[in-house]
């Protein structure tokens, strides 16, 4: 990276820290640490709903997955408008009237503390280890592709985010994630710019979309009804609506954002927001995705994207045939070139260009065929799993963007990564000082004293999830299996928060049973049957909702609460 | 003028109405420059 763009990332880092510590001047005890004292515009809080969602994790691997995989994963968001809708009926009003700070706090007030209490638990449990992912994803990928020292990549990620929010508590979240996002969309506009810019002479934009077409990289839909597929219009409308009921209606770490909304009014236009643009921006990430497809196959870039095993390999056993694969890959590359350069001129039309796109289909398989092999080679000699899709995206911007957007889209990453780190801290904080503290230990003190709980426990929340991310970043596979844990029971409170709102059979014993089985149930499916993982979040909450109404039923009926 | 309920009602057709056309619109694309 140049001076410039150091200075870019430098400013941005700066700018953000000074900016939310700016915020704390705004805030005045618990409530206002909290909830911004329930002042905030719908567009802030609606920005701030977004930028929590979008992860560096997101920018990184979803532009590497529309790279792999083409536009499919579009289809995981088609649930996400139709959530929005039901929770601006429900969750918004109900959580905003019952005047909490938290979505479980809410549970005692329908139920019973033992069913707020796991709710939380389990909230602070996956959110926290989620936290510490979310630094470390993006700080191995670029500390690999920077040459950059892991641990302080996790600290210049982590640390600023931590004095802000501490500092400013949620209003400098807001506001941060406000302007985060406006670097992220232009970041993600810059990349467009550049890629289109970066092809070749008489290659348009729609003769680009024609040749990742010929390959499936367009196809957008899968009609297919298979449970087994992860990504179908059906696990994304129905699997994908109950993920984002859950994780927009029950996770705490959204749940927040619109508690800090003027009005119920102003809570719900935040969340239709997301409604609109959610899918459209995610579809321009994954194009950004498949426009470096076509950009790679103009331009030379590594047979494999993450280099950071390939040191081993070269140096290795293997090392001669590690090399003739490199030749291999120099021969197919060209082959694919010229085939991309026939199909883009002939337009991609059927007739003239049905030959040149059978010939590019055989090329670009040609090619896909010996990275496959290299990519076996590389986990053969090093006896490790080896990921490649998360390192296309920042090698393309780190190789071919020119000075100053290099820059702005790392500093873009960094905005992805604190506005969801940020958002995190800032609920896991408020989970831990309402549900735990105020519930448990001191249920009666000054708010100066809440005020300066919530914010020790910001910042120790933001030092475990630090120490724990350089862990998780050493262990590499550790991060799967968190990414994972969560679908585990997400589906299962939403299950709980289903017999919370919407019926008044149940009471506390039959939600806190009912969450117990569908945790049960969602982890039979997970091991012995296959699946795919939306699927599982309408299992869990199907099943909590059953087995509550069944033992509701079972001991007694509604309780008082509901009654009332 | 047009009471809470019914610009809430507006509001939901129209989102229910943009996500029709989005998943109209990928299918055409696909198809499009499936060539």
């Amino acid at each position: 990276m140049s001076l410039i763009d150091w200075a870019v990332v430098a400013t941005y880092l700066a700018w953000v820290v000074i900016d939310g510590v700016r915020m704390s001047r705004r805030t005045t005890g618990m409530d206002g640490y909290l909830l911004a004292s329930r002042s905030l515009p719908w567009w802030a809080v609606g920005l701030s709903v977004m930028a929590t969602q979008l992860s560096a994790i997101t920018m990184v691997s979803t532009t590497g997955q529309g790279y792999a995989d083409g536009m499919r994963f579009v289809q995981f968001y088609f649930g996400l408008p139709i959530a929005m809708i039901i929770l601006s009926v429900t969750a918004v009003p109900f959580f905003w009237r019952a005047k909490v700070y938290t979505a479980y706090e809410y549970l005692e007030q329908r139920f019973d503390a033992k069913t707020r209490t796991l709710t939380a638990f389990l909230f602070l449990l996956s959110r926290g280890l989620s936290c510490s992912v979310i630094i470390a994803a993006p700080s191995v990928i670029l500390s690999i592709v920077l040459g950059w020292n892991l641990t302080l990549t996790v600290l210049a990620i982590g640390l600023p985010t931590v004095i802000y929010t501490m500092i400013g508590g949620v209003q400098a979240v807001t506001w941060t994630d406000v302007k985060q996002m406006v670097v992220i969309v232009i970041g993600i506009l810059a990349a467009v710019v550049v890629l289109v810019a970066g092809l070749p002479e008489g290659v348009g934009l729609g003769s680009a979309l024609h040749v990742a077409g010929a390959v499936g990289k367009m196809q957008a839909l899968d009609f297919r009804f298979d449970l087994t597929q992860k990504y179908t219009l059906w696990s994304g409308l129905i699997g994908g609506l109950f993920l984002s009921l859950s994780y927009f209606g029950c996770d705490q770490s959204q749940v927040q954002r619109y508690l800090t909304a003027k009005s119920v009014p102003e809570g719900r236009r935040s969340l239709f927001m997301s409604a609109y643009f959610k899918i459209p921006l995610q579809a321009l990430i994954l194009l950004t995705g498949v426009l470096m497809f076509v950009f790679f196959l103009f331009h030379r870039g590594p047979m494999l994207f993450n280099r950071a095993p390939l040191e081993q390999v070269r140096t290795g056993a293997r090392a001669a045939e590690y090399q003739a694969l490199e030749q291999e890959y120099d021969r197919a590359f060209a082959d694919r070139r010229q085939a991309a350069q026939a199909l883009a001129t002939s337009g991609g039309q059927p007739g003239d260009g049905s030959t040149a796109r059978d010939a590019f289909v055989a090329a670009d398989a040609e090619v896909r065929a010996v990275r496959q092999r290299a990519t076996t080679l590389v986990k053969d000699a090093t006896q490790a799993d080896y990921d490649d899709v998360n390192y296309v995206f920042p090698t393309f911007v780190t190789e071919y963007l020119p000075v100053g957007l290099v820059g702005l889209i790392i500093a873009a990453i960094f905005a992805a990564a604190m506005s969801s780190i940020a958002a995190e801290l800032n609920s896991l904080a408020t989970a831990t000082v309402i549900d735990v503290y105020k519930r448990h230990v001191r249920p009666t003190a000054e708010d100066s004293h809440y005020l300066l709980v919530s914010k020790i426990s910001t910042a120790a929340w933001g030092l475990f999830a630090c120490v724990a991310a350089v862990y998780a970043a050493q262990l590499g596979s550790l991060i799967e299996v968190v990414n994972t844990f969560g679908s585990y029971f997400y589906g299962s409170i939403l299950g709980v928060f289903i017999l919370a709102i919407g019926t008044r059979r149940a009471n506390g014993h039959g939600a806190f049973v009912g969450l117990i089985g569908g945790m049960l149930v969602v982890a039979a499916c997970v091991n012995f049957t296959h699946v795919a993982f939306l699927w599982l979040n309408v299992v869990g909450a199907v099943v909590v909702t059953v087995i509550g109404l069944l033992v509701s039923a079972a001991t007694g009926g509604p309780s008082a609460r509901a009654r009332a | 003028m047009a009471s809470g309920d019914d610009r809430l009602s507006r509001v939901f057709l129209g989102i229910v109405g943009i996500e029709i056309v989005v998943i109209a619109g990928l299918y055409w694309v696909g198809r499009h420059f499936a060539g």
